[in-house]
């Protein structure tokens, strides 16, 4: 009940999201080595918390070191264990961070942080029982209270690692990103198309800004084999209108010919400040691979139904077509992620003939993804398509 | 190397596994890092008890008789359970720059321990008297223990591996 308050407490209270907003949260997405190297770091940590304690545990069960008191094996290990646990508990924070409300959301952390709470009250009970006698101390094995703590200590780490190895899977790395300030432009009318497919707005944006509800609301979506109580990751809707979207407008609006009574002039980032968004947004479409590319990953939450259907393929649809062709769908967004490698290019150069250049490569990853993905049905953009020379 | 990941991908035991991957993917990589932190936690000591931080109450033999085993049995979990995350991922893992870099150190990091396991079994008296208060073995056990956090790291960056660009053989 009280753990239930809590987690409701901080569900409800702005503590996430403010604890994404932090500074080193920040510096962290925005990177692209901070991530995968705090997850390097995470199990070489969790590896010697568990490679010691086994040890430790081994001797209280009489399997190995049996010919050392256990006070000698322990006093060894222990403050080994409780250095890899602290870096461990750093680095586990700081992934946290980047991302809290969508994993204070997933049912497998929750859980991870339950059965480390056993792992430790666990300990405390072994260190008011057997730990207190030294009679057993040069015995071969410690005494039956002392065996089962061993036992449990050993089964909760397995599952501790187990859970925060399908947290990976359940949920992914990436910014949990903001509404962007300015009104939602319509990010297909940049494509080259019109306003036969717009991007799906609505639903995925509520879901980032109303994080407890809108993750739930993901929690139900539930297809076939994941149970009903295990919160879904981010859905391929939601990284899109979260994500993708944001990333893209922005750089479309960032670099425009513009031809008006002043005459034909390119209007292109003029600050450093200005390239570094750029760079920032670009950054956002190199993590395609990463977010798109989650096991089991969802089209969309639960409910959520095409805007213009008919045209728009719906979710069970896109479904269907991701999940029959995985390796596809992930080399399109490497394209994307290529192409957005490409305009880094032009941004660490800060040539805005070559970033126009290169948003025509990112234009013609989304479409070509969206071709066939997103609305295949649409044979006005299909033609268009053709026209443009977008290979699908 | 393409042909043979796709290949692979196409074999009945990847299509089980893949079809499955929600939870045998996670569940063998657990037990992958399980067995990392039992070769860590005996590394760890073996390395400790060669600086003479802890176990010095035994000698170097009983410490490798003790480790030893636990460390050659847990790398054969790792062959295993790395065997089967191939299978089940081929091109994740077979196209990966991270992959080969981390397989050429695991060739490293499995020949010193079978070098440091073979030696101290063999001579162990040499090993006590002559070589412990040696720095260069003590800088070689540093070495040996560098090579395994960089094979964690390796194994971890496998899942991010355009950050090597055109080394990478992953982009599809």
């Amino acid at each position: 009940m009280a753990v239930a308050t809590v987690a409701g407490a901080v569900s409800d209270s702005s503590l996430l999201q403010s604890l994404e907003s932090l500074g080193i949260a920040e510096h962290i997405r925005q990177s692209l080595y901070w991530f995968p190297t705090l997850e390097a770091v995470h199990v070489i940590a969790l590896g010697l918390v568990f490679g010691t304690i086994l040890v430790v545990d081994l001797r209280i069960l009489g399997i190995a070191s049996t010919a050392r008191p256990f006070t000698r094996v322990s006093g060894d290990m222990l403050r080994w264990t409780w250095a890899a646990f602290v870096l461990a508990a750093i680095t586990g924070s700081l992934m946290f961070v980047t991302n809290a409300r969508v994993y204070w959301e997933n049912g497998f952390f929750r859980a991870k942080l339950i059965l480390i709470a056993l792992a430790g009250l666990n300990m405390l009970v072994f260190h008011f029982t057997a730990g207190r006698s030294r009679e057993w101390d040069t015995a071969r094995r410690g005494p039956p209270v002392g065996v089962a703590c061993a036992a449990v200590s050993m089964t909760l780490w397995v599952l501790v690692i187990g859970m925060g190895r399908t947290i990976g899977f359940t949920t992914t790395g990436a910014a949990a990103k903001e509404e962007p300030a300015t009104p939602n432009v319509d990010f297909d009318s940049f494509l080259g198309g019109d306003a036969s497919a717009p991007a799906p707005g609505g639903a995925g944006a509520q879901a980032a800004t109303t994080s407890a509800g809108g993750a739930g609301a993901a929690t139900s979506a539930g297809a076939a084999g994941v149970p009903a109580s295990v919160p879904a990751a981010l859905s391929i809707q939601e990284v899109m209108d979260q994500q993708i979207n944001p990333a893209g407008e922005f750089l479309f609006r960032s670099i425009r010919e513009v031809s008006d009574d002043k005459g034909h002039r390119l209007e292109a980032p003029a600050t450093d400040a200005a390239w570094a968004q750029v760079r920032e947004e670009l950054n956002v479409l190199r993590r395609a691979p990463d977010v798109l590319g989650t096991r089991g990953i969802k089209a969309a939450p639960a409910g959520f139904k095409a805007e213009n259907p008919g045209v728009e393929s719906e979710p069970a649809e896109i479904q269907a077509a991701v999940d029959s062709n995985r390796a596809d769908f992930d080399r399109r967004a490497v394209r994307l992620r290529d192409a957005a490698d490409n305009a880094m290019k032009a941004a660490d150069a800060k040539d805005p003939r070559a970033l126009m250049r290169a948003l025509d490569g990112i234009d013609k990853a989304c479409e070509s993804c969206h071709l066939r993905y997103f609305y295949p049905r649409d044979q006005r953009a299909q033609l268009q398509a053709k026209e443009d020379h977008v290979e699908n | 190397m393409k042909d043979f990941a796709q290949w692979l991908s196409t074999t009945a035991p990847s299509v089980w596994m893949q079809v499955h991957e929600k939870w045998v993917i996670p569940s063998i990589q657990t037990i992958h890092i399980a067995g990392i932190g039992v070769v860590l936690g005996c590394v760890l000591m073996l390395t400790l008890r060669v600086l003479g931080v802890a176990g010095t109450d035994r000698t170097l033999l009983q410490v490798q008789q003790r480790f030893g085993p636990w460390l050659t049995g847990a790398l054969l979990v790792l062959l295993a359970t790395g065997l089967a995350l191939i299978v089940g991922e081929p091109e994740r893992e077979l196209l990966a720059f991270s992959f080969w870099l981390k397989m050429v150190l695991v060739a490293i990091g499995a020949s010193l321990s079978w070098w440091f396991q073979r030696s101290v079994r063999r001579d162990p008296q040499r090993w006590e008297s002559v070589l412990l208060p040696q720095g260069q073995v003590r800088a070689l056990m540093l070495v040996a223990v560098l090579v395994w956090v960089a094979i964690i790291f390796l194994g971890r960056f496998i899942a991010y591996d355009h950050i090597w660009g055109t080394l990478s053989g992953s982009k599809a």
